[in-house]
């Protein structure tokens, strides 16, 4: 079985989505043969469609998918419509976002339905993961839940099986999480000379 | 200040909408400057030139552009979801809100500068396209609230699916 797995981070380095991809290509081991594509790169189609699973895995941006993402999508349906590929592979997505709640994904991932019910092929299942940034700031208990509904996800992926989308968060309180998280952009800021007040009260340069 | 942001030809647009040409109170976004370079994730505009993204084309001035009392949102409707550039310039505007996560009606949004920069009150969006499908549209409906949640509670204004910009859209 061939998975193409499309990375829809536009990070070159420290992107969650590229870590979630070589997670999930560890996991499956030798039931699958994982090809990688990114979605800045809208190339290699054929290899692309010679898959039997589609699998997008992008980060949640304004609530949605990133645009060049939306511009990948276009262009392998413009493709899939000139060039209709013999098989149809099954789609799946897998979205994090920085917000504890995974199902504020839900829209983000619907799209991706929405794509696979433009071109026809068979939409299976997305993951929304919740606080994937901050996944390793988080003490390890924090992370059980999130692993078992990653390795449910992979299991449908696997035996290329539909369900209900599954949305995660971290297994801490919310107001934990948001001290946490927002401890985390101090020693940032401070690296770059700002304070809190810089940010709550800059003073952009107008073009 | 009324923020009209479409991904419709420019020219053809101010052609549909004299009135809308040279008018202090209006202020039109199109990708008209040149083409928009895609959000790379940077956080620089919140943790290193806030409110300014550092992406070195016309339109790194989105977090403070693409704000006003009133903005109406024209949009082709992809996937459920707004088209290429109209994505790009609210993925381009992040820096208009803070990297910091609050709790509010019970779900993390960010937390917004108040009273800085003329938040949104009134944020309308119009959807156009002439097959777009029962799921599209819920798609883009909950999208539409999950936006609004993100601007600020007290953001109001309607979502519309249409089939013609040049006879439905009131400006």
């Amino acid at each position: 079985m061939k998975l193409a797995m499309i990375m829809g981070s536009p990070k070159g380095r420290g992107s969650i989505s590229a870590h979630l991809i070589e997670e999930m290509t560890a996991a499956i081991g030798d039931e699958g043969e994982v090809f990688v594509f990114n979605a800045l790169r809208p190339e290699q189609f054929d290899k692309v469609l010679s898959c039997d699973r589609l699998v997008f895995v992008f980060p949640l941006y304004y609530d949605s998918l990133p645009s060049h993402v939306i511009s990948y999508l276009e262009q392998l349906d413009a493709f899939i419509k000139e060039y209709p590929p013999e098989k149809k592979p099954s789609v799946y997505a897998v979205c994090n976002l920085g917000f504890y709640e995974g199902y504020q994904t839900k829209w983000a991932l619907g799209r991706i339905q929405c794509w696979a019910e433009a071109v026809g092929f068979p939409w299976k299942v997305g993951l929304g993961v919740g606080a994937g940034p901050f996944t390793i700031h988080l003490p390890p208990e924090a992370r059980k839940k999130t692993d078992e509904w990653k390795k449910h996800f992979l299991q449908l992926l696997l035996s290329d099986t539909a369900g209900d989308n599954i949305y995660t968060e971290p297994d801490i309180p919310k107001e934990m999480f948001v001290e946490i998280a927002n401890a985390q952009w101090t020693p940032q800021l401070e690296a770059n000379g700002l304070t809190v007040d810089d940010v709550m009260n800059p003073h952009p340069r107008q073009n | 200040m009324k923020v009209v942001v479409h991904d419709l030809d420019p020219e053809e647009f101010l052609k549909a909408f004299p009135g809308l040409k040279n008018r202090e109170d209006v202020r039109i976004i199109a990708e008209s400057e040149g083409s928009i370079r895609n959000c790379i994730g940077c956080f620089s505009c919140w943790i290193k030139t806030p409110m300014q993204c550092i992406i070195k084309d016309s339109y790194n001035d989105m977090p403070t552009r693409f704000v006003g009392e009133e903005i109406i949102v024209i949009s082709r409707c992809v996937y459920g979801g707004y088209s290429r550039f109209i994505k790009n310039l609210f993925d381009r505007s992040i820096g208009s809100g803070t990297p910091f996560f609050e709790i509010r009606n019970g779900e993390l949004k960010h937390v917004l500068r108040e009273n800085k920069d003329k938040r949104t009150s009134n944020f309308n969006v119009y959807m156009y396209g002439n097959n777009i499908t029962h799921r599209e549209k819920e798609m883009m409906t909950g999208l539409y609230i999950a936006n609004k949640a993100n601007m600020g509670p007290k953001t109001t204004g309607e979502l519309h699916f249409i089939n013609d910009v040049y006879k439905e859209v009131p400006l």
